[in-house]
């Protein structure tokens, strides 16, 4: 870790653990969420990795009426979210419980379900305050 | 949709507005009409789009032969000139992965590109006579409709209603676009262009076209050109 950047092995390895990991650039400050060995800011390549406390927003999202996977069918309609994590970075995953006509909007809070990402092996996120 | 307040049913007009093109053009893969009323009848696949929101894919070829005025106006049939083109990308990251850092979907490429590729060609948006823009889902064509600026941020629908019956308005996708045509990624897009420059758009040709524009791509990165009409032709 560290200097080498966040990479997809890191990334997998923290949400079995029910964690967000993100990198932040020694060179500009920028947080990021996606895998990668450079900076989407500045391109420097000297990233430090870091756990995420998983708060955040919704930034935008779809409802599945049709599973991406055979093995979710049983599962639509679900929420797939793309939340805007704090101190920056977006990152997509499912957003569960939202109660029957609750209307969605940006920016609702959000945080990680960390016994949930850890189970499934991708990011699981719950309204806050629901 | 959060940004502009766009609705389902600005959706749908593009969806309409592909049906009833493809309906007149022999290459079309889905021609059967469609209305608002079965617009909303249609099975969600990923929620707000429902199936006639996306495209269909389709094995095709296009060719364009680009070449220089001179030798293009030596051969039989007349050219389109590019009177404009560029490409515009965002940050670090490449198509889909600019999902995770743009700050606007109102503003996507073509925000950002529209000002040098009308000052370069010329003309204005109002001055196209047609538009063949990227539509791999109906949303991405209001993207695309209002980050060129063919009207403000979320008037796409509206455009796209009203060109239908007003040819004085460009003419949004007279192919049909990829979401009736078929799925080319975009080189359809070019060839319909060409052909309504020449005149040679058959059933779907646009009446004294002397100004298209053609895009690919819809998110932060993407390309366009601004096609016109020989003058001497």
């Amino acid at each position: 870790m560290g200097a080498e950047g966040l990479s997809l092995q890191n990334f997998n390895e923290a949400l079995s653990r029910g964690v967000i990991a993100v990198s932040i650039c020694s060179a500009c400050g920028r947080q990021q969420v996606i895998p990668s060995v450079s900076c989407f800011s500045c391109g420097a390549t000297q990233l430090q990795m870091k756990e995420h406390n998983g708060y955040g927003v919704i930034f935008s999202w779809v409802t599945c009426h049709y599973p991406f996977d055979a093995a979710w069918q049983a599962e639509v309609p679900y929420i797939v979210a793309l939340v805007e994590i704090d101190g920056g970075g977006r990152v997509y995953g499912r957003l569960l419980d939202v109660p029957a006509g609750f209307r969605l909007r940006a920016e609702l809070p959000v945080n990680l379900d960390a016994s949930e990402t850890a189970a499934k092996s991708y990011p699981v996120f719950r309204l806050r305050g629901k | 949709m959060e940004e502009t307040g766009a609705t389902e049913r600005d959706l749908a007009a593009a969806a309409i507005n592909a049906r009833r093109r493809a309906a007149r053009n022999p290459r079309a893969l889905l021609k059967s009409p469609l209305t608002e009323d079965t617009y909303f009848r249609e099975p969600y696949i990923a929620e707000p789009f429902r199936r006639v929101d996306c495209t269909v894919e389709v094995d095709g070829a296009c060719a364009v032969l680009v070449t220089s005025l001179e030798l293009a106006r030596d051969l039989r049939l007349p050219p389109a000139l590019i009177a404009s083109s560029g490409w515009h990308t965002h940050s670090f990251d490449l198509d889909m992965g600019s999902i995770l850092t743009y700050e606007s979907g109102a503003k996507n490429f073509g925000h950002f590109m529209k000002d040098r590729l009308f000052a370069e060609a010329g003309i204005s948006a109002s001055d196209l006579d047609a538009a063949c823009l990227y539509d791999c889902f109906t949303g991405v064509l209001l993207q695309n409709i209002e980050g060129f600026g063919l009207c403000p941020p979320g008037g796409a629908g509206e455009l796209i209603r009203n060109q239908m019956d007003d040819p004085s308005l460009p003419q949004i996708n007279p192919s049909g676009g990829l979401l009736a045509e078929g799925y080319l990624h975009g080189i359809n897009h070019v060839a319909e262009a060409v052909w309504q420059l020449q005149g040679m758009a058959g059933p779907t040709q646009v009446r004294d076209c002397k100004h298209v524009m053609v895009c690919s791509g819809g998110m932060m990165d993407g390309a366009a050109m601004i096609l016109t009409r020989d003058a001497r032709g």
